[in-house]
């Protein structure tokens, strides 16, 4: 393929900037121009991305080059497109021009449409900055801009109707509520990503501090140093996890997932872009993208320094675990959950961690390589289906005018080309054969075990049943079981509503049908043409861990079809009798009592050190120190002091001060007469008197 | 290079200048004076180009050299004028508003020669040509509040013109020559006055120059004209005033400056502290908004001198980033000043006054001429990342290794302006005014979007921009 210059690839994400600045513009413009904008920059960029992809990977070159923006920091604004952020680019991009086209339909009407367009392609141009940037700078810089357009976009509806709730409306756990509007979740999602990113930037600061660079390139190039200043300084491992709590939070990993689910209250259409499809996957891409430095800089001091090496290999444990937890603990609040978006919102933490397990055991099995490839496999498969539930999802509550499942229920006749849609990505989540998320999932799978990380191991195994099981409740709950009543028909969703999603859905099953024949170009791409990558590696299939997960994944359908669709029967009905059943049931219904525990702890602990601080120091000894003992003190010193320096004392706060304070404040003032013989008189003292004291001193 | 380009901007400013008030209507002599403005940015930027990268080139035996920094900053003076003169289009209508056309077209001459000057005579003459032209300028609007800023302006203008000739003539008698030759040759300078011959020289231009920008203690007639005077006059006087001021600083002390960078490091040091510190805290009392813009003005001044304290050679310095630092706010500053006049006039125009108390409420009666009045006014303030924000860098990190103190106090002195900023913001966005919408349409408008809109795009490109054309 002909090369572009590489400056015009710039428009991959300047582009969806100049669409938001222009939808700003736009405003008073009524009706869908700012939809067809919109729809038109981001088509330029997933055109221009498609581009560079085909560029980085058909000629084998990478493409990148650096415009100096603040040389005194040496802060360049460069672009980088290898194998990893060109693929990533397509994926982001294209998924955003179907979600563009689906909300222009999805948000018509809406008063907010300015707010809505400007954001969302705003978030597009971050994102696509994020994954393009050649530093860690402008990579934050992006990383940002996405979680203001996500603050913004989840707090759409800031007048926090309570259509738009997620929770059960007075529900509280452990006497916290577990319903929240709006802009309290725009704010949580605000909140809990804060937390990380200042752990990212506290990276960034001490990377910048030991290599005077945030270049990625140099990154690599300089890695084994970086890794042994750390080392030597004692806080490699440190270091490793604060660097990467951006990622963590930013991608929901257990202890920050909270914020993704309460995310919900945004349009749908967000949901499937911002909360699925492509800023979740900022923290996976951030680890794909350091992944192979870490391990290059630790392979590197290996002969010399095994200690280092043994510390990086303890950090991708500690990833692997967070990973398999993330996936295990989401998974299981997806099978109690009763609305429909809240099921996809615990699922995607709960992919989103098998995720960082990729990443955490490819490098544990000692070809990072691996991590990039079966991670981002994952990724790509995972925002493909994802983004297709969400779309269905939000056509399937547009119409029934409810958020629960249980007020769905036998859609499957009025809207067919949603039930379909819904299938065909929901086995893909699953995880059944051909679909793509069966390829990418029995990845993961299979170097966790090579990577002898058990505990992850074990954790992702189990999640495989949970996941068949929860996937295929949702689908019979919505679409089969029993029909339930509306007050109005249900219809099919509009064309350029079902158009996007079913090109999705079908999509899962295509690129998993044709999955093992790119398969050894995507691993070969991947591992070579990566920053820090230059060795082929595949997983090697391990045909006991594809039957085991296979059955696993036969038996979770099984189970979902016998209970909803063969029986027709609600287990939640046979829960309730048994208090033992009840309490479980509780337990993942509340999150396992996490963001009950983190209000508590953190709030009301919080507000309880206060009051403690204000009843115990500052009550007993601040207050009787001022108003006790130091009056006694200085009323003593004063009577002994009352004769003599009292008249001195007055004598300079009476008239020295003053005097002093009103010729300051007034001075300016006066000097400026209005009169020029005043003006002349100054200049001339000015200089006489600026000239003899300089004089003197010089 | 080529010096065509440059010689044919001369020509057609001064030539246009001696024909504008020939004409009879004003609106034919703005539309003239603002095509010549433009014609000149067009050649002026072709100079730039031609000086890039090639020997500086020498014009009339060698009183002129061409070279990169004196390029972008003629250029950035004639962007300033021009979007000045755009805003002006209502004085078109006044009585003597040919000779104001013709004078700005003048007086960019002189600005345009002394970025050049490599001769003390040179420099005179450009300086006394831009400041005559400006003293008559600040009067033509014909009110008392013109008359009064004008006639101050020209009479402390010639007193300080003396210290000028005896600063200029020290310079001469020291170095023997009338030739500059810039940054090539530092001056030797004989002890003409004892061991103090530097000390007395740098003062002496402080005070003719300083004078200009309103360094203080020779600030004096600055509140008066630029707070009283008509703001469409002023929007010009300011770009025009500030970069000859600059500009003749630079040619003459500059040489100076890297020969003797003890002494000059502690003067400008001097007059930059007191100058931000009086600009800075009389800003503060302002109720007049005007007025308020005037004592910024002086503020800036201060923030200035601390890049010309930077340009001294001494280690723990970064002249090139004091270089880059001046260039940078000199065009943050203009653009800001010419906008924010400009749109004060509009005020005054339209609501009457520019008392605080008249802004109120103007958010919502004036929503684009206050959002660009707002991105000015952060401008100033030195707000990332638009373009007061990479000036102030550059003028304040070039001085943090030698004088912490004086990066630390000049740090403070922005943190002190926020709060006068923040009271005309406060006043446009936040306190309770007519809801009224006044139309807002016609040049004043444009020029002041386009200079906020300059204000935003240049801080993108100002660093790599200044970056080239820094020798």
């Amino acid at each position: 393929m002909e090369p572009l210059p590489s400056q015009l690839y710039v428009f991959a994400w300047l582009s969806p900037f100049i669409g938001s600045a222009l939808n700003l513009a736009l405003n008073p413009v009524k009706g869908r121009a700012k939809a067809y904008s919109s729809v038109a920059f981001i088509s330029a960029s997933a055109i221009l991305s498609s581009l560079l992809a085909l560029d980085v990977w058909l000629n084998g070159r990478v493409v990148s080059f650096e415009y100096v923006w603040v040389k005194c920091l040496n802060v360049s604004f460069g672009f980088y497109g290898d194998a990893l952020s060109s693929l990533m680019a397509v994926v982001v991009s294209w998924l955003s021009l179907l979600i563009a086209i689906y909300s222009i339909k999805y948000m018509e009407g809406d008063p907010g449409q300015t707010r809505y367009w400007t954001f969302f392609t705003f978030f597009v141009g971050s994102m696509l900055l994020l994954v393009l940037a050649d530093n860690l700078v402008a990579m934050f810089v992006g990383w940002e801009g996405t979680g203001l357009a996500s603050y913004a976009l989840i707090g759409h509806w800031y007048t926090d109707e309570e259509d738009k709730w997620v929770g059960d409306p007075g529900r509280k756990a452990l006497g916290i509520p577990m319903y929240f509007t709006p802009s309290h979740g725009g704010l949580r999602a605000l909140v809990f990503t804060r937390i990380g990113d200042v752990g990212f930037l506290v990276g960034i600061a001490v990377i910048h501090m030991l290599l005077g660079t945030t270049s990625l390139v140099a990154l690599e190039s300089k890695a084994g140093v970086l890794m042994l200043s750390l080392f030597r300084s004692g806080i490699l491992l440190p270091f490793l996890i604060v660097f990467s709590l951006g990622a963590m939070a930013k991608s929901a990993q257990f202890p920050f997932h909270e914020w993704l689910v309460t995310a919900m209250t945004g349009p749908t259409s967000v949901s499937a872009l911002i909360h699925a499809a492509t800023m979740v996957k900022a923290g996976v891409y951030f680890m794909l993208r350091m992944a192979p430095i870490i391990f290059l800089g630790a392979e590197v001091l290996r002969a010399t320094n095994p200690a280092v090496f043994s510390l990086v290999a303890e950090y991708f444990e500690i990833v692997a675990l967070i990973g398999g937890l993330t996936a295990f603990i989401l998974g299981t609040m997806a099978i109690v959950a009763r609305e429909l978006k809240l099921i996809l919102a615990y699922s995607t933490a709960s992919q989103l961690g098998y995720m960082f397990l990729a990443v955490g055991a490819g490098a544990l099995t000692g070809e990072v390589g691996l991590s990039v490839f079966v991670g981002f496999s994952h990724l790509m498969s995972h925002a493909i289906f994802k983004a297709a539930l969400f779309l269905v999802a939000g056509a399937v509550i547009h119409s029934v005018h409810s958020r629960f499942i249980d007020d769905m229920g036998g859609l499957g006749k009025p809207m067919k080309i949603s039930f379909a849609s819904m299938l065909l990505a929901a086995l893909s989540l699953s995880g059944l054969p051909p679909f793509m998320g069966f390829w990418t999932k029995d990845a993961i799978i299979d170097v966790a075990f090579e990577a002898h990380a058990y505990l992850p191991f074990v954790l992702g195994v189990v999640t495989v049943l949970i996941t068949a099981f929860y996937s295929l409740r949702m689908v019979f709950r919505v679409f089969l079981f029993k029909p339930s009543h509306h007050e109005h028909e249900v219809h099919e969703a509009h064309p350029l509503m079902w158009v996007p999603y079913f090109t999705l859905a079908v999509a899962c099953l295509a690129l998993g049908l044709a999955w093992p024949f790119y398969e050894a170009d995507l691993s070969r791409g991947l591992t070579t043409l990566t920053l820090g990558l230059k060795e082929w590696v595949m997983p090697t299939p391990n045909y006991t861990l594809v039957g085991t997960s296979v059955a696993l994944v036969a038996f979770g359908i099984g189970i979902a079809y016998y209970l909803y669709q063969a029986k027709k029967v609600l287990p939640f009905d046979s829960v309730k009798t048994s208090p033992t059943l009840m309490k479980l049931h509780t337990f993942l219904y509340d999150r396992w009592f996490i963001n009950s525990i983190y209000y508590l702890v953190i709030v009301k602990g919080g507000h309880l050190i206060a009051s403690a601080i204000s009843k115990y120091f500052d009550k007993l000894i601040v207050d009787n120190l001022y108003h006790r003992a130091i009056p006694f003190v200085f009323g003593k010193a004063a009577d002994l002091l009352f004769r003599y320096p009292e008249r001195a004392i007055d004598l300079f706060y009476h008239r020295v001060m003053v005097a002093f304070f009103s010729i300051l404040s007034n001075g300016f003032r006066r000097i400026q007469t209005g009169i020029l013989n005043h003006y002349m008189l100054l200049m001339l003292i000015g200089f006489a008197t600026i000239y003899v004291v300089l004089m003197l001193l010089g | 290079m080529s010096p065509l380009p440059y010689e044919s901007m001369l020509v057609l400013l001064a030539a246009m200048g001696l024909f504008l008030p020939l004409l009879k209507k004003g609106d034919r002599a703005w539309l003239l004076s603002v095509l010549a403005l433009a014609a000149s940015l067009a050649l002026s930027v072709a100079t730039l180009y031609l000086s890039m990268g090639s020997e500086p080139c020498y014009l009339f035996s060698k009183m002129l050299r061409l070279d990169p920094y004196g390029s972008l900053f003629s250029t950035l003076a004639l962007l300033g004028a021009l979007l000045a003169v755009l805003a002006s289009k209502p004085a078109s209508k006044w009585t003597t508003s040919t000779s104001f056309y013709s004078l700005t077209l003048i007086s960019m001459v002189g600005v345009c020669v002394i970025a050049f000057a490599n001769d003390i005579t040179v420099a005179l003459a450009a300086w006394l040509l831009s400041s005559v032209a400006s003293y008559a300028i600040v009067s033509l609007a014909k009110d008392e509040a013109s008359a009064e800023g004008g006639v101050k302006y020209a009479i402390m203008g010639s007193a300080s013109t003396v210290f000028l000739f005896m600063g200029t003539f020290i310079l001469f008698l020291s170095a023997g020559t009338t030739l500059l030759s810039s940054t090539l040759r530092p001056i030797p300078l004989n002890p003409v006055f004892g061991g103090h011959t530097v000390l007395v020289l740098s003062i002496l231009l402080v005070v003719a120059i300083g004078f200009k920008m309103g360094i203080f203690p020779f600030q004096a007639w600055l509140p008066d004209t630029y707070g009283g005077v008509h703001p469409s006059l002023i929007a010009f006087v300011i770009p025009m005033a500030k970069a000859l001021a600059l500009l003749a600083l630079y040619r003459l002390i500059y040489p100076v400056a890297v020969q003797y960078p003890e002494t000059w490091f502690v003067v400008a040091s001097v007059f930059s502290v007191l100058t931000m510190f009086f600009g800075n805290l009389a800003a503060l009392l302002q109720d007049n908004a005007q007025r308020m813009m005037a004592y910024s003005s002086i503020a800036h001044a201060g923030y200035f001198f601390v890049g010309f304290a930077g340009i001294s050679a001494l280690s723990g310095l970064n002249p090139k980033w004091a270089m880059m630092g001046l260039l940078i706010h000199y065009a943050a500053y203009s653009l800001a000043k010419v906008g924010i006049f400009a749109g004060l006039e509009e005020v005054k125009e339209k609501v009457g006054g520019v008392m605080l108390s008249d802004l109120s409420g103007l958010g919502r009666r004036m929503p684009i001429t206050s959002s660009m009045l707002l991105i000015l006014l952060l401008s100033l303030m030195g707000a990332p990342p638009l373009l007061g924000f990479w000036g102030k860098l550059y003028l304040f990190a070039s001085v943090v290794g030698l004088s912490p103190l004086l990066a630390l106090l000049a740090i403070l002195n922005s943190a002190i302006s926020v709060a006068y900023y923040a009271r005309v913001i406060k006043a446009m966005y936040f306190s309770p005014g007519d809801y009224e919408r006044i139309p807002e349409r016609g040049w004043p408008l444009y020029s002041i979007i386009a200079s906020a809109i300059l204000t935003v795009l240049l801080g993108l490109v100002a660093s790599p921009l200044a970056e080239m054309v820094v020798p």
